[in-house]
């Protein structure tokens, strides 16, 4: 069974909410618990003819959790729209980074070795982007409720190299990324108030293997547990169609392609590829982080 | 000052007057509503509005009125009354887009641009009709019906800013606001006898500007003569810190009125002038002294093909000989890339429609149609019965150029095609060139439903969407008539250089006189 043989490969997406007073792009405020769409403004519910406004203590409070990391902070980086329609989504696109992120580079520290060699998780980027409003399912029978009190509040996605190999691995690094940020005084990293949530991709390979194989992307999660428990349970799911496909191929010929969603734990907002485009935000320059300035922020985290 | 006169009356000499106290904001007003009245502007005539109040216009005139009294100073546009193309938010009236996914919205802010006119003293009587969300160069893609032009009602006014045009043209307000991604200020303008400018990319807040495309909008001025042009802009312009992409490079002082110019001399009103295609502006008197000594003016040889309209070519030619009676040089030149101009627009102006148009969803406002058959449902009819068909074309080019595989081959293509185009303008200013001239469009004005062929259509623009390509500024000036109907000819400068295009924009006006509109 390839349940002995195999061993998962896992790389891990942070989503954070960084610790500003206001959102990413407008001057509305970040508190937790207000009453519904409450802090609002043209720009967030994306009135027509609204636009946005880079809020600098974002890109300071990024770029501070970029060099905790030990990334390389790009000289320029750039912001896009990720386009898709979701009703808690007010503009039909996210404002997010893709070509060229914040940061790149950089490692976390998770452990030793029994022979006392360094564990280290490899961070592949850090970028910069807002989050999406709330629905709310289960409020209103037969009708969904929209919370737009946290769109547009500013995060930071921290992606890891697909370096972990182990559910406990998965947890020591998300333990010690938290710590971090925690440090950094970057972000409040409340659970509890959907500061922190988590994507896993996952695959699994006999190790040895340098092939990748077909990932599944679990969204969404906001515990750590949840996190661990998810990549146990996708570990033996993979295994077993991998079990499945085997027996199958020696019957009749016939491959089954495993699904890139995972049913169970989520459903994946943006679709297929293929009705999510992407191009660079035109509203928004550049957004240059001098060399100064980043250097800078190290100077004053070092001291 | 009489207010029988108010058709000929430019925004300098309303502002003047009201802050003189020779006249009034609310006889202002009341002369727009009544010219509008006059003139058949409504929706079963020209139909040149979608929306106007006259109670809250007047209104509105009335605390001016009182704020005078006070001797606060009201600014440069003191009492003029003002229409404003649907696309730019307004409190008060409505902010359509001309479009039924729009229909009956009220925007709860104001956009940049309003509200520094009203800052300067300005009244925003009517918002004008367009071609939905700017998509069109005739006005007959409006979800309300097509707006006609005020010489000839037979025949489109251009577009999308056709209603702003028509409005100045039919002597209602001497300053409308457009909006222009392609040309659509410049391109009315010219099929309606009136001066059209597009700044600077990034010259005006864009801020309340309902967005088309990102890169290339920009909020332009329509007016009667090139000073109410120069003095709406000069009021509109500046960095504004709701605009990421606004310039703060310094405004200067645009308008020839400001200079102490005694207003020109007006003769009887003649409201029937619109109506058989006379024009009922008044104009500057023709200058005494040569005034571009040191000018060079760029004649591209790209915009003077061999297939362009003799008529047309005759009017640009006698617009270049005044440039050299009045001391230019006139320098034949080469922008070689513009003949590219309108696929990367078609390509590139759809790409970013498409995601800005994506937020007409029928969750937050405007339109919803929903059968109940879900979310999905939901979103496919409001927005198939929302938009029109050429905003639903565009939407559907922007969302297959930018789709996975397809990226490179057209969206990034066309942005490095563009980056070429707009190389090819700096090429030519590097070089001593201080000015280009062109003809605005290669027609003037056609039939309400002459064109039907989308492409056709796109070819109208093909001489002024180069400037929005590259970011520079430009302004159309009447340059005469060719069957009875305004020509344009266009004036583009570097970019910021928007005081220099005034200048020759001046100059052109000044020496062509009552030419301009023969």
């Amino acid at each position: 069974m390839s349940r002995e043989r195999y061993e998962m490969v896992v790389g891990l997406e942070m989503h954070v909410q960084l610790k500003t007073r206001t959102k990413a792009f407008c001057g509305c405020s970040t508190d937790f618990g207000a009453p519904p769409n409450v802090n609002t403004c043209p720009t967030c519910l994306a009135l027509p003819g609204a636009l946005p406004v880079l809020n600098e203590r974002a890109v300071e409070l990024g770029t501070r959790a970029a060099l905790g990391l030990g990334c390389t902070i790009n000289p320029t980086s750039v912001f896009a729209r990720k386009n898709y329609f979701y009703p808690d989504l007010p503009k039909g696109y996210q404002i997010s980074q893709f070509d060229q992120p914040l940061a790149s580079g950089g490692s976390v520290l998770i452990g030793r070795t029994e022979k006392g060699a360094d564990i280290k998780i490899g961070i592949t980027r850090l970028h910069m982007e807002e989050d999406a409003g709330k629905s709310i399912h289960d409020r209103y029978p037969g009708a969904t409720a929209i919370d737009l009190n946290r769109a547009g509040v500013p995060l930071i996605e921290i992606v890891s190299e697909p370096d972990i190999r182990s559910s406990a691995d998965a947890g020591a690094y998300l333990r010690t990324l938290k710590q971090i940020l925690q440090y950094l005084d970057v972000s409040d990293v409340s659970m509890e108030e959907g500061s922190l949530r988590v994507d896993a991709n996952i695959s699994v390979w006999p190790p040895g293997q340098t092939k990748l194989g077909t990932k599944t992307e679990v969204k969404y999660m906001n515990s750590f547990s949840a996190v661990e428990r998810a990549l146990e349970a996708e570990l033996e799911r993979q295994c077993a169609l991998i079990d499945s496909v085997e027996q199958k191929r020696e019957a009749t010929t016939t491959v089954i392609f495993p699904s890139p969603i995972f049913g169970r734990c989520c459903w994946n907002r943006s679709g297929s590829t293929t009705h999510t485009r992407i191009f660079p935000s035109s509203r928004m320059r550049e957004k240059r982080v001098s060399l100064r300035s980043s250097e800078s922020h190290r100077a004053k985290w070092n001291s | 000052m009489s207010v029988e006169n108010f058709t000929m009356l430019g925004a300098a000499d309303i502002a003047s007057a009201v802050r003189a106290g020779d006249a009034s904001p609310t006889e202002m007003v009341r002369a727009s509503f009544n010219r509008a009245r006059d003139i058949g502007a409504g929706h079963d005539e020209l139909n040149i509005f979608l929306h106007s109040d006259q109670e809250a216009s007047e209104h509105e005139a009335k605390s001016m009125q009182e704020r005078l009294q006070s001797a606060a100073d009201i600014g440069i546009l003191a009492g003029v009354p003002v229409a404003v193309k649907d696309n730019i938010a307004t409190l008060g009236l409505p902010t359509t887009c001309g479009s039924k996914i729009l229909a009956g919205y009220v925007s709860p802010y104001e956009a940049t641009a309003i509200t520094r006119l009203r800052a300067n003293g300005a009244l925003v009587v009517a918002k004008t009709n367009m071609d939905e969300f700017a998509m069109g160069s005739s006005t007959e893609n409006s979800a309300f019906g097509p707006t006609r032009n005020p010489h000839d009602v037979r025949c489109v006014p251009g577009g999308s800013s056709g209603g702003s045009a028509a409005a100045v043209a039919a002597g209602i307000t001497p300053i409308a606001l457009g909006s222009e991604t392609g040309g659509s200020v410049r391109q009315p303008a010219a099929f309606c006898g009136v001066v059209g400018v597009k700044p600077t990319y990034g010259r005006v807040s864009r801020y309340g500007l309902v967005a088309f495309a990102s890169s290339l909008d920009q909020i332009g001025v329509v007016g009667r003569t090139v000073d109410d042009a120069a003095l709406g802009l000069e009021s509109i312009a500046g960095f504004d810190k709701m605009d990421s992409t606004s310039s703060d490079a310094e405004v200067p002082v645009y308008r020839l009125s400001a200079l102490g110019k005694p207003a020109p001399e007006v003769g009887a009103p003649d409201t029937e002038a619109m109506r058989i295609g006379r024009n009922p502006v008044a104009l500057p008197p023709p200058p005494s002294a040569k005034t571009l000594e040191g000018i060079v003016i760029g004649k591209p040889r790209e915009y003077f093909p061999d297939t362009l309209d003799t008529n047309i070519k005759d009017l640009c030619e006698r617009a270049l000989d005044r440039f050299r009676s009045m001391g230019a040089t006139v320098r034949d030149i080469s922008l070689p890339r513009s003949p590219l101009a309108i696929p990367v627009y078609y390509i590139l102006a759809p790409a970013e429609a498409s995601s800005n148009l994506a937020r007409f969803d029928g969750v937050r406002y405007g339109l919803r149609v929903d059968s109940g058959k879900g979310l999905k449902a939901m979103y496919e009819s409001t927005r198939s019965q929302g938009f029109g068909p050429e905003v639903t074309r565009r939407i559907l080019l922007g969302t297959y150029v930018l789709s996975a595989g397809y990226y490179d081959a057209y969206y990034k293509k066309a942005q490095a095609v563009r980056t070429l185009i707009a190389d090819d303008f700096r090429a030519v200013f590097t070089s001593g060139v201080n000015a280009i001239f062109t003809p605005t469009t290669p027609t003037p004005a056609f039939p309400v439903g002459a064109i039907s062929d989308p492409y056709e259509m796109y070819l109208n623009d093909i001489f002024t969407v180069t400037a929005n390509l590259a970011g520079v500024p430009a302004i159309s000036v009447p340059i005469g008539r060719m069957r009875r109907l305004p020509v344009g000819g266009q004036v583009i400068t570097a970019h910021f250089d928007e005081y220099t295009m005034f200048r020759v924009a001046y100059a052109l006006e000044a020496s062509l006189g009552q030419e301009a509109h023969q």
